[in-house]
């Protein structure tokens, strides 16, 4: 498997249909983006109790779900190593949570700067925010296990049993304005949102940004994943010439 | 402390939840900017940043990484031909 890996990285300058795929999908969230940034601050009305603070969740929205959802790709992609044991889910697992850390800290930080106009405060112990920060966690602790952890075969199935514990936190988080009192608004987007919690029209800007996110998401994923691959190449290169 | 700004916050303020149009009033000279657009900024430049930062770490690694295979299979190609 892994010799395998180190004669499939392509040298520096190649580029073949993944490269064109990866191109493809950096101009589209590019473009996708360009719209967005245009949605939100010329397009977007401003929202009576909030003000233009409200915008701020075009930003924070996307971040928080695909940070939620990233766990959810890591959980599967271990369930996949560990059924199939083939390098190629371990690397995706371990792309998804390294992308999943960045997402998690800009939801933490963006929501806490929409708090502080909002409820006057930076951070509070409500259950959605603290289950994110356990979340938070989650992935850190992964990435530990598997930087400082077990090498090799033993350090990928003891990570893929916890991203698939951490990912129970994930469907909590999202229900988590539902499940108890919180302070952190309820549901805009995803299978249990109110549908006439929010105007139309910032429904069209929401969702232009989660798409340009979406794209932004699996560009960077794959981009992850593809270095992921070279530095196992790398890895394998450096044992033949021990 | 914090409990006492949250249970201020609930009650007091109008809710938080997002999503309700303002009217529209023109803007008269000199009117003061809305005073969160600091934070509206701010996070626009913290979550670009982070994506920025990110991308172009990894495009440095990934650099790096196929520098270092170049390196690594000429070695070994080097190996083969003196064997």
């Amino acid at each position: 498997m892994t010799t395998d890996s180190a004669a499939t990285v392509p040298a520096s300058g190649e580029k073949g249909s993944s490269g064109i795929v990866r191109s493809g999908l950096l101009v589209a969230a590019a473009a996708m983006m360009a719209l967005t940034l245009y949605l939100i601050f010329f397009w977007a009305p401003t929202d009576a109790n909030l003000g233009v603070s409200q915008r701020i969740l075009y930003l924070h929205v996307p971040v928080a779900i695909l940070g939620l959802f990233s766990i959810v790709v890591v959980a599967v992609a271990s369930a996949a190593h560990l059924v199939t044991r083939r390098e190629e889910w371990d690397s995706l697992a371990y792309s998804a949570a390294e992308i999943g850390v960045l997402l998690t800290s800009l939801g933490i930080v963006t929501g806490a700067m929409w708090a502080k106009p909002t409820w006057g405060i930076w951070w509070t112990w409500d259950p959605k925010l603290t289950l994110t920060l356990v979340l938070w966690f989650i992935y850190v602790g992964y990435l530990m296990l598997r930087t400082y952890g077990p090498k090799g075969s033993q350090g990928a199935r003891y990570g893929a049993v916890v991203a698939l514990v951490g990912a129970i936190d994930a469907p909590i988080v999202y229900y988590a304005a539902e499940l108890w009192r919180s302070t952190h608004p309820t549901l805009v987007i995803g299978p249990a949102a109110d549908s006439g919690s929010m105007d139309p029209s910032m429904a069209v800007v929401l969702l232009a940004s989660m798409v340009a996110f979406a794209l932004l998401y699996v560009y960077v994923l794959v981009e992850r994943y593809a270095l992921r691959r070279s530095e196992a190449a790398a890895d394998e290169l450096y044992r033949r010439t021990a | 402390m914090w409990g006492h700004v949250v249970v201020q916050a609930s009650h007091d303020n109008p809710p938080a939840h997002p999503g309700t149009i303002a009217p529209q009033a023109d803007p008269e000279p000199g009117d003061d900017p809305d005073p969160n657009l600091g934070f509206l900024f701010g996070v626009f430049i913290v979550t670009w940043a982070g994506f920025f930062g990110y991308a172009f770490m990894m495009s440095r690694r990934q650099r790096e990484m196929q520098r270092e295979i170049a390196e690594l299979r000429a070695v070994i190609e080097g190996r083969k031909e003196r064997e």
